[in-house]
């Protein structure tokens, strides 16, 4: 295992990742703070960080509201912010 | 359909401990976590492999290590989705399976206690335990000018983890008036600290780093709204009263584009109340808390509880509790009678549950907390109740927890109420009078796709 990094698709716009790091942190890395608008139109990103909360959820790989911070990056990743489905 | 003479939920140091002792006494053993690396919070491991280790790190290796060592099977990634006293119900990725146990170990730990305030959904405002998770896995800082804010030791600990980074911490605001307190209870402080050189050199060695680097650390002082429109750009603090209370008058303005919050902890008893461990409620203890024998027996037999999951203790209290949990565990599921604690276990306990009582009085949530959010401020976070829709609620003849739950939605959402129950169950026993009953916990407890239901 190396940490070579990892390339995933944010809404189709390829960002790199450290091996290991969480879709949460990626995000996190590139200076975004939210990426889910709640029923009531509020930006989201994480808060809890460690799976509790629910606030960072996305959609992964077709998967909807998935845990960005205890999911980790994986080469290929597709990763669609924006809300509730 | 598997088997196991023990089964230890979470790989924190409670878990950790129960499996190698388990495993040790010669029972069968699956350690299951939620996560990917065992550890848990306190000995959460780095995501990369090249980064150094800290010190604390490197001990929840060795004891991962040894574990797997004396034949524990770790099972990662695996979280609990219903139980029974018989059964656990598994999910991996989107794969569920069960477990059937003679005995278990729940030690499922803790999470934080964020009071809803003003402000506190902005993105930019985070649990302290958020910043430091994301600090210790991902040597990530979400921020560049960090005001932490709350009670106990691990706003001071993520400061003090912070100064070294490329971010200016803001300030640092406790909301118990420590020297006071301290003086007012002079012999349950001189018992807390007794014996635990290491925790005073770390409190320490924080507090004067913090000060060398000319970060305000302020006692008797509380966060009070988070400003912003999009996101956090500034943070209104107040001086707070001996009940938390923000003292008007007080209030200041802090520039800051992060907020790391933290209101104490809260005990995760969803496993235990799902199987159907007796609770009361022990607001010292942080909330809800498994009823125990001496060996840590829930009042299911053959299911121990050990660790901050049983009541917050920290990672000493849940290295000892764990070994005590996971040997008697080990000797129900063999038939065997139950060993009695070694000399060394009885100290550690002892000490550590007076460093408890100490934790306690300087730092269980206070009333203050249940003042700070307003009519419009949202407390559940994932349906969007306000404290309005909550007040009107039970106005209208909510008097428990639960009703108001089902009238207003609040604590419904996917994270089930983790994050703003507590907050919940509060507001309706000081506005009813009517003591609190625990919230029934339901199956799932995390989401799990529903053609793996269908299949099993």
């Amino acid at each position: 295992m190396t940490d070579a990094p990892v390339e995933i698709l944010v809404d189709g716009r390829p960002i790199r990742a450290p091996a290991g790091a969480s879709v949460a942190a990626a995000l996190l890395a590139t200076g975004r703070r939210a990426w889910r608008t709640t029923p009531s139109g509020a930006p989201r990103g994480a808060f809890c960080a460690i799976g509790v909360c629910f606030d960072c959820t996305a959609t992964v790989d077709g998967l909807p509201e998935v845990r960005t911070c205890v999911t980790t990056v994986a080469p290929g990743m597709r990763v669609s912010t924006g809300g509730d489905p | 359909m598997t088997a196991a003479d023990v089964v230890v939920v979470g790989a924190g140091p409670a878990g950790l401990a129960a499996a190698a002792a388990a495993a040790r006494a010669g029972a069968s053993t699956v350690l299951v976590d939620a996560y990917e690396r065992p550890g848990g919070q306190y000995f959460r491991q780095p995501a990369s492999v090249t980064r150094n280790r800290s010190g604390v790190q490197e001990r929840g290796r060795h004891l991962a290590a040894r574990a797997l060592s004396v034949g524990v099977e770790f099972r990662p990634h695996t979280a609990v989705w219903d139980a029974t006293p018989t059964d656990l119900h598994l999910v991996t990725g989107g794969t569920v399976s069960t477990l059937a146990f003679r005995a278990a170990v729940v030690a499922t730990g803790a999470h934080e206690r964020v009071a809803a305030f003003p402000g506190w959904t902005l993105p930019g405002v985070y649990a302290a335990g958020a910043v430091q998770a994301l600090l210790k896995e991902h040597d990530l800082v979400p921020g560049r000018r960090v005001l932490v804010a709350g009670s106990g030791p691990l706003p001071l600990v993520v400061a003090a983890a912070l100064v070294h980074r490329p971010v200016r911490v803001a300030g640092v605001l406790e909301a118990t008036r420590l020297a006071v307190e301290t003086v007012r209870h002079p012999w349950i402080g001189a018992a807390g600290l007794w014996a635990q050189g290491a925790r005073m050199r770390e409190g320490l060695v924080g507090t004067v780093r913090l000060l060398r680097h000319r970060v305000p650390v302020r006692t008797g002082w509380g966060i009070v709204r988070a400003l912003g429109d999009s996101e956090v750009e500034a943070a209104e603090v107040a001086r707070l009263d001996p009940q938390w209370r923000p003292v008007a008058g007080s209030e200041r303005t802090v520039e800051c584009d992060t907020l790391a919050v933290h209101h104490g902890l809260v005990p995760n008893t969803d496993v235990l109340r799902l199987i159907g461990a007796d609770v009361v409620r022990r607001p010292d203890l942080g909330g809800w808390v498994p009823v125990r024998t001496p060996w840590l027996e829930t009042s299911i037999p053959g299911v121990f509880a050990a660790g901050d999951c049983a009541g917050i203790g920290g990672a000493a209290l849940s290295l000892v509790e764990g070994d005590v949990a996971g040997a008697a565990a080990a000797c129900h599921a063999l038939g065997r009678e139950p060993v009695r604690h070694t000399a060394r276990q009885r100290a550690a306990l002892a000490r550590e549950r007076r460093f408890q009582r100490l934790y306690a009085a300087l730092f269980a949530a206070r009333p203050g907390l249940t003042g700070l959010p307003r009519p419009d401020t949202v407390v559940c976070r994932c349906e969007e109740t306000t404290r309005g829709e909550i007040d009107a609620a039970i106005a209208a003849g909510a008097r428990t927890t639960a009703l108001v739950k089902s009238t207003t939605r609040c604590g419904m959402g996917p994270c089930q109420g983790r994050i703003c129950l507590p907050l919940v169950e509060q507001l309706t026993a000081t506005a009813t009078g009517v003591p609190p009953v625990p919230v029934t916990a339901r199956a799932p407890l995390v989401p799990i796709p529903f053609d793996a239901v269908r299949r099993c």
